[in-house]
């Protein structure tokens, strides 16, 4: 019992290594991969509600009309422009604009969009695709 | 002569004693990092000491061309008259560090004879782009100290919940060990830096402890912040996603109130 308990012990504590080791190979490629673009991905979020799929950017230093935002059923595309700001120079490298394309979890209607930008926080809340029929429940 | 291979050092030739620990280290919407530092900007302050964890491999921070632990402790001093120190931390905390990092700072509290410990950060908000001024909301393991930051008129208790991380650690150390730990959480972004949400803790801290720390210069370069802290941000992100954080939203369950 004692023994299992170890092996179980090591085996969770190899799990996280893993997994750290695997969060710090993405976390190498992203940056080598803004580096080389001078783009840089924005932080952002998917949530799904009941009737909604609501994704937020996180874009500072990015004005509201410079937004460029692309819907089709199952992505969602997002690039804007950052070299209006003075730190679009972030340590020893510089950026030109932010751009993402995000995979939505599941097909959404692109006739149904609301968008909010505040305090550099973008919400987009797009419908999802009613499918099926309703069923009479007896 | 330090000892090379202590949790933690403190220079003792410049340690206030009696006087309270600030802590902010990196979680939710780097609340407490961005009120912490701004703290330290805003203050004279200067290193002195920090702590230093196994489960955090090698780091240094590089600030102007000068070398620094990545978690340190600071003295700050508003006036020089009302002094505290802030624990800072430039990385995020791994999982397998987080209990050891609360035990090493109830401890250094118990050695600088710290009154209390002052733990502050950010409270994960799913609605907060409508939410124009957070809310701060304190739980602390003594009733004076709950009573003195409630009566600022700034906060709300936090009644019912769970509270996980760092913050979980310390107060758990901190009941063992009988220290004082008051946690003040503002309600921010999970995912994103959010300066007005640390601007809310500041304007608190402010009241807590007598000082007057402007709120304006956070506000106005919130932008600049949130592109320089969008690295840490993504890293405490990716360590936030091992730890229960979900459990914040959710209420204690069954009938105990």
């Amino acid at each position: 019992m004692e023994l299992y308990r170890r092996r179980r012990f090591f085996d969770l504590i190899s799990e996280i290594e893993e997994m750290e080791r695997e969060i710090e190979r993405f976390l190498i490629s992203l940056k080598e991969g803004e580096v080389k673009s001078r783009c840089m991905e924005p932080l952002y979020e998917v949530i799904e509600t009941p009737d909604e799929v609501v994704v937020t950017f996180d874009l500072p230093g990015v004005r509201r009309e410079d937004i460029r935002l692309e819907i089709d059923e199952s992505r969602m595309v997002l690039e804007a422009p950052c070299t209006a700001h003075p730190l679009a120079r972030l340590g020893r490298f510089e950026f030109e604009r932010y751009r993402t394309e995000v995979s939505l979890p599941l097909d959404v209607d692109v006739n149904r969009v609301t968008t909010k930008y505040k305090e550099g926080v973008l919400e987009v809340r797009v419908a999802k695709k009613v499918k099926g029929y309703r069923i009479k429940v007896e | 002569m330090s000892d090379a291979t202590a949790p933690f050092h403190i220079d003792m030739k410049s340690a206030q004693k009696k006087t309270s620990i600030i802590e902010g280290f990196p979680d939710v919407g780097l609340v407490g990092t961005i009120a912490t530092s701004y703290l330290i900007s805003q203050l004279d302050s200067s290193v002195v000491g920090h702590m230093r964890l196994e489960d955090l491999p090698p780091i240094i921070t590089v600030q102007n061309s000068k070398i620094y632990e990545p978690c340190r402790l600071y003295l700050s001093s508003a006036d020089n008259r009302k002094k505290f120190y802030i624990a800072y931390s430039d990385v995020p905390i791994p999982l397998s560090g987080i209990e050891t990092l609360a035990s090493v700072l109830v401890e250094m509290s118990n050695k600088l004879d710290a009154p209390n410990i002052i733990s502050v950060g950010g409270l994960a908000e799913p609605t907060r782009i409508d939410i124009e001024r957070p809310q701060v909301y304190v739980i602390s393991n003594d009733e004076e100290l709950m009573r003195l930051s409630l009566s600022t008129g700034m906060t709300a208790p936090l009644e019912n919940g769970f509270i996980t991380g760092i913050k979980a650690a310390l107060i758990r150390e901190a009941n063992l060990r009988g220290s004082r730990v008051l946690i003040a959480l503002a309600q921010s972004h999970f995912r994103y830096p959010d300066p007005g949400a640390a601007a809310e803790i500041v304007a608190f801290l402010n009241k807590l402890l007598g000082i007057e720390v402007p709120i304006d210069p956070l506000v106005r370069e919130a932008d600049e912040l949130k592109m320089r802290l969008r690295d840490l941000m993504r890293r405490t992100a990716s360590h936030l996603t091992q730890l229960p954080k979900g459990l914040e939203m959710e209420q204690a369950p069954g009938y105990i109130r």
